[in-house]
């Protein structure tokens, strides 16, 4: 490759930062685990649940409402975005860009309306144990 | 030779590693210090001494809990995912290193001038979120995964208030740059954006609040309910790092809270760090006043906060800044 | 050279080694969880290459929706599944493993392979790097000549919320 790498950003030796920061953490750790006491009795490794020996996988599946929400939060975390792209931009753009705004935002809260109405931010729990009956009850 | 050392000490390179040197020793004597201050307030609110054993007062109260901890076994818990068990702690505090580089505690000292500080500083806070992931699933632990769920779907949630009330200040301001940001706040106490913008700042401090996972939204290390959430395998200094980070999260919001609502390093007889600190702190000393004050709420209480009060109001709050600032401009 | 050019040189070979042994790790690791760090590790070494271009806004974006927020999207969608941990039944018998590898190897190389020729033959001349482009600019764009599109953004976001909602919410309710 020839690509020429750049001299003057100011932004890249954050890599370098990063790089240095997570080699004190390991450092950190890495003493303390030879610093620390070592022992091993017959129940030291096993997985904490309240003192009960452990049933089961621990790797339980999640409800899909967690689901939802992480993909709620990718959507709006979009928006947001390019709300930051107009935000430094605004000054210059007069009142077109408002109205241009004011309807991306409109569309915004349509959508949190709609989620609203549908019941997707509803996490009440009677509501869930309902539906799980109704599952029961068809199959 | 000498000389050529001065020369090195000029370079923007050597800026930045003395830069971070004074970070991380500021980060490592903050966490001992809140460790303390915390334990203390929260004695004074309940009406009882508060760690009083160790040295006056017990002051040295958290050094021999920093002892004890590096002191202590790192177990791996059976099943656990080893890699990813010992990473989590790492990655959970490194980010918030990077977001002190923005920070302008005074006129002559911020670790990097850039033009998207307040991006960069809310990028990274993001990533805590995966540490929790890893940490809670790598445990092998069921109270670790669920804290681990209910950690990363609120932080994800009130994520998005935080951006939107943000970009609301970042608009009245006319720019992303923290140093600008203070700047604009220089009129006098009146001209804070907490007078100007104070929907906003409630809206910040309770969005915070619920991303450093404190109390009363800590649901995901609700101790009645899942022992400690994602760090319950953790021991010695693994949970040592955890400790560290979250107390670090803590001055990061506040820190910016001061940037954006407080502003920055202004004050009158003081010198600006100065300042900046004890606005910073004083933030901090509410946060923890709120802890022993509010009760704990339920996860779809929570959730409802975020979705149909603080989003919307948010958004709301935004449309109308740009209103306003379009009207007197 | 400097010692900030050569320091230039190891980030752009750290953000290197970042991609493609993140890339590695999400193919070859069988526990689903590993592959999600590799694909992280790889977003970030994309986002490194983005601030070594000068496009720090970028860079700051791929970090906050990508390794922020997509990869919390990924890590439920993971833990949706029935195993996580990846002991699934998709290992065939060894000879139909070993053909499978060797065709993902093949198209995995055809790109690169391609791309290397083109490289090779026509080494394109180095390009003196743009300053950095101000965000403003880039708001001027998106709510000026891209105004329509702009809008659009936030149509389809609204489209992908609605299908998210029927699939996941619509569906549970009606079984």
């Amino acid at each position: 490759m020839t690509a020429q790498p750049p001299v003057d950003t100011p932004l890249w030796p954050l890599v370098l930062y990063c790089a240095i920061v997570m080699i004190l953490a390991a450092f950190i750790v890495i003493l303390s685990a030879f610093l620390g006491q070592r022992h091993r009795e017959r129940t030291t490794n096993e997985p904490y649940e309240s003192g009960i020996a452990p049933t089961g996988s621990a790797r339980i599946r999640f409800d899909i409402k967690f689901y939802l929400s992480a993909m709620f939060f990718v959507l709006f975390d979009l928006e947001a975005v390019f709300i930051f792209a107009w935000a430094d931009a605004a000054r210059p753009l007069g009142w077109t860009g408002y109205i241009e705004i004011l309807i991306f935002i409109a569309v915004l809260l349509l959508a949190l309306f709609y989620l609203w109405r549908v019941g997707a931010l509803d996490w009440r729990v009677e509501k869930h144990r309902r539906s799980k009956r109704q599952v029961t009850k068809v199959n | 030779m000498m000389s050529q050392l001065l020369s090195y000490l000029s370079l923007p390179l050597v800026h930045l590693i003395l830069s971070l040197v004074v970070i991380l020793a500021f980060l490592g004597v903050n966490g001992i210090v809140l460790i303390y201050v915390e334990r203390k307030v929260a004695g004074f609110i309940q009406r009882r001494p508060g760690p009083y054993e160790v040295g006056p007062w017990g002051l040295l109260q958290p050094l021999a809990d920093a002892l004890k901890l590096l002191s202590k076994q790192l177990v791996t818990p059976m099943g656990a995912d080893k890699i990813l068990f010992w990473a989590a702690p790492i990655l959970s505090f490194a980010p918030v290193v990077i977001c002190f580089m923005p920070m302008p505690v005074s006129p002559m000292f911020t670790g990097m001038e850039m033009n998207l500080g307040l991006i960069l500083i809310l990028a990274f806070t993001s990533l805590n979120v995966l540490a929790l992931c890893l940490a809670g699933w790598s445990s092998n632990n069921k109270y670790s995964l669920l804290g681990a769920a209910r950690a990363v779907s609120q932080s994800v949630a009130y994520e998005i208030p935080l951006l939107i009330t943000v970009l609301a200040i970042a608009f009245q301001t006319g720019s992303l740059n923290l140093s600008e940001i203070v700047a604009s706040q220089t009129k006098g106490i009146w001209s804070w954006n907490i007078f100007v913008q104070p929907i906003a700042f409630i809206i910040y401090i309770i969005a915070v609040t619920a991303e450093t996972n404190r109390a009363p939204f800590d649901l995901p290390e609700a101790e009645s309910e899942l022992t400690a959430g994602f760090h319950t395998e953790y021991a010695g200094m693994h949970f040592g790092l955890f400790f560290l980070a979250e107390y670090s999260y803590m001055i990061v919001v506040c820190a910016v809270a001061t940037v954006l609502f407080l502003g920055g390093w202004h004050g009158p007889f003081l010198s600006g760090p100065f300042w900046f600190i004890l606005k910073t702190y004083a933030l901090i000393l509410v946060l923890m006043w709120f802890r022993w004050t509010f009760p704990r709420v339920r996860f779809d209480q929570l959730l409802n906060i975020c979705w149909k009060w603080l989003i919307p109001l948010s958004l709301i709050n935004l449309v109308l800044t740009a209103l306003l600032v379009k009207i007197v401009r | 050279m400097s010692m900030m050019e050569y320091l230039a040189y190891a980030a752009f070979g750290l953000y290197l080694f970042l991609i493609v042994a993140g890339g590695l790790a999400a193919v070859l690791s069988k526990n689903l969880i590993r592959s999600l760090v590799g694909l992280i590790m790889t977003l970030f070494g994309v986002a490194g290459m983005y601030f070594l271009m000068s496009a720090p806004f970028i860079a700051l974006m791929q970090i906050l929706i990508y390794v922020g927020a997509v990869s919390v999207l990924i890590f439920f969608a993971i833990m949706l599944t029935r195993a996580p941990g990846g002991e699934s039944g998709i290992e065939g018998s060894t000879p139909k493993a070993l053909k499978r590898g060797l065709l993902a190897l093949a198209t995995a190389l055809m790109p690169a392979v391609i791309l290397g020729a083109i490289i090779i033959r026509k080494t394109p001349e180095t390009l003196p790097l743009k300053p950095e482009t101000a965000l403003t600019v880039l708001g001027e764009f998106l709510t000026g000549p891209f105004a329509l599109s702009f809008e659009l953004i936030s149509v389809v976001l609204f489209v992908a919320m609605a299908g998210a909602v029927l699939l996941g919410f619509e569906r549970r309710k009606s079984e």
